[in-house]
């Protein structure tokens, strides 16, 4: 059928993997000391990528977690609120990787506080690190794209969807990543890029997520898989997306959330 | 991670497997490792599948089936649990554009809207209870089970053509959300395909060609999906990769319900009333 295809889908061998081989793709992974990141981080190794990862915080533990998820891999501690560093860094990691075809953006700086007590600093510095951060990254790394399928993938929270009280400034910011992704699939759609979007529900990382026993936690029993979601949940879907299989999937946001954001 | 995406001694029953995007699925899922079960109408075209999926080391079993008659769906479900013991994973893929299709409201009889009904919405109810009576009904400890369904980017947007088709494959989709909330608790995971403009048969004529090429220049991608692209897809949602997954719908239609507030390949810097390229 390839052959027939005005613009045919580039061919991906058959067997085990069924297009989920990143052999000689290169990724970045921007926030990776973030669990679910660090996960998908691992996820693009396995499936053959190389793989370099930064930080989205340049804290002590975030560099520490950073160094974990990169497994001996490049790595830069860098702010992804600071648009020329991120740019700086992408850079040399490109240079170290030779080349990018892949990035996933974790842009999850948490903040959670009610209208009256969410200040413009604090609704600069959440909107600078997670919206900022992923229009940094994205631009960044799509510099550096060559003439393969690029793969643009940003890793976000419920509140991107879904109303919920005391986090107005993250659920904006994050919002407004929707956005980026959905008018980027257009923008970059002609030079071959995908970009897509994956919302977790609630994680055993959660903030506030409390107990993991569904009889003691109301939270809990409102997800109909009846449990929190780990970063491994992710992992196979990002991958599937980085993948030059998923050629014909952009500006979608999906959602691995055990059933939480599905009924009313 | 890419070990759970292994279906081996899997057995997936799909219908619509004759062709197009239901035949893909399953000789992508037999390249997993699944044993498949092919259902459709017309026998000699899942005979031809079931040929694939044999040449690939796997079992396959033909059941001819109108999943429009609920009584074929329980046999196809039925004679599966009766040959091979059971299945862990249903792809209720037939469907179509029924005798709807391409009429304006007023030429719709109360016939032709009850054919596009059924053979799309109707038929995916049928499919997903027999589905999920067998799996409450089975003995093994992790009861479990998954069904996928299969809908349509006509589901999100108003299509001219296809209005009684597009509003069939939208419940479709709030059927998987509403089964996936309800079945949880037994372990079955219920999630959705969504494809847009995907090819579903090898192109023949010039005219076929230069028809796909046009619609292709309109999808932000610049070119219409093929069928196979449904097949790591079928392959994820049918695996453990997706354990936590369900309720969900997969778009996969090349950008195309992102965009759509200009035709592609517009550019908003070069002046109103000038497309670029």
């Amino acid at each position: 059928m390839s052959d027939q295809n005005p613009l045919a889908a580039p061919p991906v061998a058959a067997g085990a993997l069924q297009g989920w081989d990143l052999s000689g793709r290169r990724a970045i992974v921007y926030g990776a000391e973030r669990p679910s990141a660090a996960a998908v981080a691992a996820g693009l190794r396995e499936a053959g990528a190389t793989v370099a990862v930064t930080s989205a915080e340049t804290g002590g533990s975030s560099v520490f977690r950073m160094k974990k998820a990169a497994a001996g891999g490049p790595t830069e501690a860098v702010e992804l609120s600071n648009g020329t560093n991120v740019r700086v860094a992408t850079r040399k990691l490109a240079k170290q990787l030779g080349g990018v075809d892949i990035a996933v953006v974790a842009p999850g700086t948490w903040f959670a506080a009610p209208l009256g007590k969410t200040l413009d600093a604090d609704v600069q510095r959440i909107l600078g690190a997670n919206l900022g951060g992923t229009f940094a990254a994205f631009r960044s790394a799509a510099r550096e794209f060559g003439d393969g399928p690029g793969r643009l993938i940003a890793l976000l929270d419920a509140p991107s969807v879904r109303g919920m009280a005391n986090v107005s400034a993250v659920a904006a910011s994050q919002a407004g990543v929707i956005g980026l992704v959905r008018a980027l699939s257009q923008e970059l759609a002609p030079r071959g890029v995908t970009v897509n979007a994956i919302v977790q529900g609630w994680s055993e990382h959660s903030a506030g997520r409390g107990s993991s026993d569904a009889e003691s936690n109301l939270l809990l029993r409102f997800i109909p898989m009846r449990r929190f979601g780990t970063p491994e949940d992710v992992a196979p879907l990002a991958v599937y997306l980085a993948s030059p299989a998923a050629g014909y999937i952009t500006g979608q946001v999906f959602q691995i959330d055990g059933g939480v954001l599905k009924h009313l | 991670m890419l070990e759970s995406l292994r279906l081996d001694g899997r057995r997936v029953i799909v219908t619509g497997a004759g062709r197009g995007l239901g035949r893909q699925m399953a000789l992508h899922l037999a390249d997993a490792g699944a044993d498949v079960v092919c259902a459709a109408r017309t026998r000699e075209q899942i005979e031809e599948t079931a040929q694939g999926i044999r040449s690939r080391g796997r079992r396959a079993l033909v059941v001819p089936t109108d999943v429009t008659d609920s009584r074929q769906v329980d046999a196809l479900v039925e004679q599966t649990a009766a040959e091979w013991g059971g299945f862990e994973v249903f792809i209720a893929n037939a469907g179509g554009g029924g005798a709807s299709a391409g009429k304006r409201v007023n030429q719709i009889s109360d016939a032709d809207w009850r054919d596009t009904i059924d053979t799309n919405l109707t038929s995916a109810f049928y499919c997903a209870r027999a589905a999920s009576v067998h799996f409450y009904g089975r003995d093994s400890e992790d009861r479990g089970g998954n069904i996928i369904t299969v809908a349509s980017g006509t589901a999100l947007r108003g299509d001219a053509r296809l209005i009684a088709y597009g509003a069939a494959k939208a419940g479709v989709i709030t059927l998987t959300q509403g089964l996936a909330t309800q079945l949880a608790r037994y372990g079955i995971r219920v999630n959705c395909i969504v494809p847009g403009f995907v090819l579903q048969r090898t192109l023949e004529t010039e005219e076929e060609i230069e028809t796909a090429r046009r619609q292709g220049a309109r999808i932000p991608v610049g070119r219409v999906g093929e069928a196979w692209e449904l097949g790591p897809l079928a392959v994820y949602l049918a695996s453990d990769a997706s354990s936590y997954v369900t309720g969900e719908a997969f778009v996969i239609d090349g950008g195309g319900l992102a965009g759509g507030l200009a035709p592609t390949g517009w550019d908003v810097t070069a002046g109103i009333g000038e497309v670029a390229g």
